[in-house]
């Protein structure tokens, strides 16, 4: 009977037997992989660059700022020779000046062509009692380079002020010499100048000793990109990937970085994007440059799967600005921004 | 912002535990003991039912229970094996659709634990009276789909989620209770039970709304919601701010003791229709708890975070531009503010218990060796009822033991049985069951699929006193 009784209690506890999958083991649970959200998309920043960011205007002296437009100036007063006896060419040099312009090689980082629209000299005489047909020669040095012009004028009591350049200025304040040939020498981001002032030996001659004593000169280059101009802004977007940042959305999965660049400056630019490490070395992704051409565009650097694993070193952000001119050559401005509203969108979703 | 995630995954985890290893179930009850005449355990179910013998249990396993029951939702839809791990659902390895067809627009999980600590019946006359002391405890949570949803899709395909209705409750109270039953006639029998009900402690954490608009060019979220603790002994850690406003930042313990008071009350009959049919019904804890204002925590949830990206320092005029890591840090405590509970004050508050509702039919042949027994019991959470149709056969061999086999139509889905057993010997009485058998379960115990599971067992001491028929 005890027997009967202790089969049917085995039996009856067999009933409550469960079969263990530890496949599910609770206590083991591996949150390494969790990720919060398959795909992503928000607003990542909003940033903008300066004109006088964009252009090392700290680096330039010479710039000025003529109604409201970037301009470097070079002037000053050219150096009258006196009157000699004799003549040895039917020209003399009545006037000469050396500037130097080095420090227009600063206006931007690297190698650059300053092809400006519209570089012009203008000259100021009191010439009031003779009438000079003069001749400007320029010569403009930059390491091995050299390039010259010259312009044929005359100075008059009815014409002592000259303006000389590819554009006319529309002013009755000067006489327009037209030269195209400015461009040209201003391109070479020369770094001196020489400007020699020769009239006609005769006419010099006759002049009376007061004919010319002040001639005033100057070199305006008004930052006004013409098609051929060609640069590099460099900016940086210190500490740009947070530790804690990096972590949590570029640690898997790809990331779209993109959005509007809004560009108020006369430029076309090529934009590119360099991340770096934090020893400013570039961590190895490759982003291709994106055109931004007129007053806005889109850009889009996309970071892949494979990229993602060296973004766990990255920290900085270079945004290489690779300027052109455009056809209308409009004058560089202070104040104006190219301005970059990024987005961000991400697969594979946000670490947890 | 390390905070907010850990923080979140620390919730997550939680949730999940509550959600998968999941606990609760429905009141102290199990249904397949609902017919077996030599159970002391039905008379929770029906104060009109009364056992063979009077009993007094043993203190504190006189009748144990806990269980645990989801509207639907099962361990394996949060946790999934994969390459030998065990992940959740967050994993990227988890598609996103079959992991989001799983779930309800409403998940709740719910979860009963009690004991009886010291309980007695007899009887005196035709009547039989019971008395016991238990102490009780539930808890559910509940979160809609659209939570979810936004933690594994993201914004990348929807840009508006209206999350509502996330809510944490749990209560645990002192019950003592006088029960008594007596046949009115020779067919019908009726009983009734008041409770005196003693509130250890009660939370109640409800998040209304999270509503998120989160486009490509801003970020906006609202949370609005509210919390309330009633349990002396309770002291909430307040932390401050970068607005200036105290919020709850977590809690201690300290001197606990009894923070309300309430009754509670329960009836019950049975009907012999025929010889072999009887019919049965009763409805259980019908009462309330009010809980005092000592003691009492209320906060409330108002956050605002609002984002439209970072401030970008590009190049080198941007001294007064904030760094990234900071900027991301403030965001993560903007967006930490989404959960904050402000300080609010004191408040007493009034819960009703969740009651039960019981009605259930049973045919009796081979002079009462078997039975077939059909039973319905709707229990009253909040904000759902939740309802279970029980088909149990009984079959008592031997006077010393009882079985009962049972299927619940609507949590059992062909993937689980319930089965009770009572062991009545002259010297004692053990009865053990549940109404969801485990068939396969975590190291943990707990169903990988089933989305119930429910445990009961007491041991008693039977008494010389038997029914008069």
């Amino acid at each position: 009977m005890k027997n009967k009784h202790l089969v049917i209690l085995l039996l009856s506890f067999c009933c409550f037997a469960a079969c263990v999958d530890s496949k599910y083991d609770l206590s083991d649970v591996n949150t390494d992989d969790a990720v919060m959200g398959e795909s992503w998309v928000a607003p990542l920043g909003t940033g903008y660059v300066t004109s006088d960011d964009v252009v090392r205007v700290e680096k330039v002296p010479s710039i000025r700022e003529v109604d409201g437009a970037y301009v470097v100036v070079y002037d000053g007063a050219m150096k009258i020779k006196g009157k000699s006896l004799r003549a040895a060419s039917d020209k003399v040099v009545i006037a000469s000046e050396e500037i130097t312009t080095g420090d227009i090689d600063g206006l931007f980082d690297g190698d650059f062509v300053l092809a400006l629209t519209d570089p012009h000299i203008t000259l100021k005489s009191d010439v009031t009692k003779a009438s000079l047909d003069c001749n400007l020669s320029i010569e403009a040095e930059n390491a091995g380079k050299k390039e010259s012009a010259s312009s044929d004028f005359t100075l008059s009591a009815v014409s002592p002020a000259i303006w000389i350049g590819p554009l006319d200025p529309k002013t009755d304040a000067f006489k327009f010499i037209k030269n195209e040939q400015l461009p040209g020498i201003v391109q070479i981001v020369p770094q001196k100048i020489r400007l020699a002032l020769s009239a006609d030996s005769e006419q010099w001659m006759n002049a009376p000793m007061d004919a010319l004593s002040e001639l005033r000169y100057a070199v305006e280059l008004p930052l006004a990109p013409a098609p051929e101009f060609s640069a590099v802004s460099v900016e940086r977007i210190e500490n740009a990937f947070d530790e804690d940042f990096v972590d949590y959305i570029f640690s898997d999965g790809s990331a779209r970085i993109y959005g509007e660049v809004t560009n108020e400056m006369p430029f076309d630019m090529s934009v590119e994007m360099v991340i770096l490490d934090e020893n400013d070395v570039p961590v190895g992704i490759q982003l291709p440059a994106q055109d931004v051409k007129g007053p806005s565009g889109e850009v889009v650097f996309e970071i892949t799967k494979e990229d993602m694993p060296k973004m766990k070193d990255a920290r900085h952000i270079d945004l290489r600005l690779h300027l052109t001119g455009r056809d209308q050559g409009e004058a560089l401005k202070k104040g104006q921004k190219t301005t970059f509203n990024l987005k961000l969108e991400k697969e594979g979703g946000i670490s947890i | 912002m390390n905070t907010v995630y850990n923080m979140y995954k620390r919730g997550l985890c939680a949730l999940c535990l509550l959600a998968t290893v999941g606990m609760s179930l429905s009141a102290q009850q199990i249904r397949t003991s609902y017919f077996m005449r030599s159970s002391t355990a039905r008379t929770t179910m029906n104060p009109a039912y009364r056992p063979e013998r009077g009993y007094v249990s043993i203190p504190v396993l006189g009748a144990v229970g806990a269980s645990y029951g989801t509207n639907g939702i099962a361990v394996d839809n949060f946790i999934y094996p994969k390459n030998g791990e065990t992940v959740t659902f967050m994993d990227n390895s988890v598609n996103t659709e079959s992991f989001l067809n799983g779930l309800k627009d409403e998940n709740q999980v719910n979860v009963d634990l009690g004991t009886q600590v010291l309980s007695g019946g007899w009887y005196a006359g035709k009547g039989f009276w019971t008395v016991d002391v238990s102490v009780k405890g539930l808890a559910n949570i509940r979160a809609p789909k659209t939570l979810f949803e936004f933690m594994k899709k993201g914004n990348g395909s929807q840009s508006t989620y209206d999350i509502r209705n996330i809510q944490a409750y749990a209560e645990a109270y002192l019950e003592t209770g006088v029960g008594y039953s007596r046949p009115v006639t020779d067919k019908l029998t009726v009983g009734g039970k008041v409770k005196l009900l003693w509130g250890v402690g009660a939370m109640d954490a409800t998040i209304d709304q999270i509503y998120a608009e989160m486009g490509e060019t801003s970020w906006k979220v609202t949370s609005t919601g509210t919390l309330q603790t009633n349990m002396k002994g309770l002291v909430p850690e307040m932390e401050v701010d970068e607005q200036g406003r105290d919020y709850y930042n977590s809690f201690d313990f300290d001197s606990p003791g009894l923070s309300g008071f309430g009754l509670g009350v329960g009836l019950g009959a049975t009907y012999q229709l025929t010889e072999n049919i009887m019919l049965s019904a009763a409805v259980l804890d019908l009462g309330f708890i009010s809980w005092s204002k000592g003691g009492s925590t209320v906060g409330k949830l108002d956050g605002t975070f609002d984002f439209d990206g970072f401030d970008l320092a590009i190049g080198e005029n941007n001294g007064d531009i904030p760094s990234m890591g900071d900027q991301f840090d403030a965001i993560k405590e903007d967006f930490e503010n989404l959960l904050h509970f402000k300080k609010g004050g004191e408040s007493g508050s009034t819960t009703r218990l969740r009651s039960t509702i019981n009605i259930g039919g049973e045919y009796r042949l081979l002079e009462n060796k078997l039975g077939i027994g059909l039973l319905s019991s709707t229990r009253l959470y909040s904000p759902k009822a939740y309802t279970e149709l029980t088909l149990s056969g009984n079959y008592r061999p031997v006077k010393w033991f009882e079985a009962t086999l049972s299927y619940s139509f609507i949590h059992s889905k062909f993937k689980t049985y319930g089965i009770a057993l009572n062991f009545s010997p002259s010297w004692i009485n053990f009865f053990i069951g549940s109404d969801y058998m485990l068939t396969k379960v975590t190291p943990q115990c707990l169903p990988v699929s089933g989305n119930a599971m429910n445990l009961y067992m007491g041991v008693s001491v039977p008494l010389k006193s038997f029914a008069r028929e």
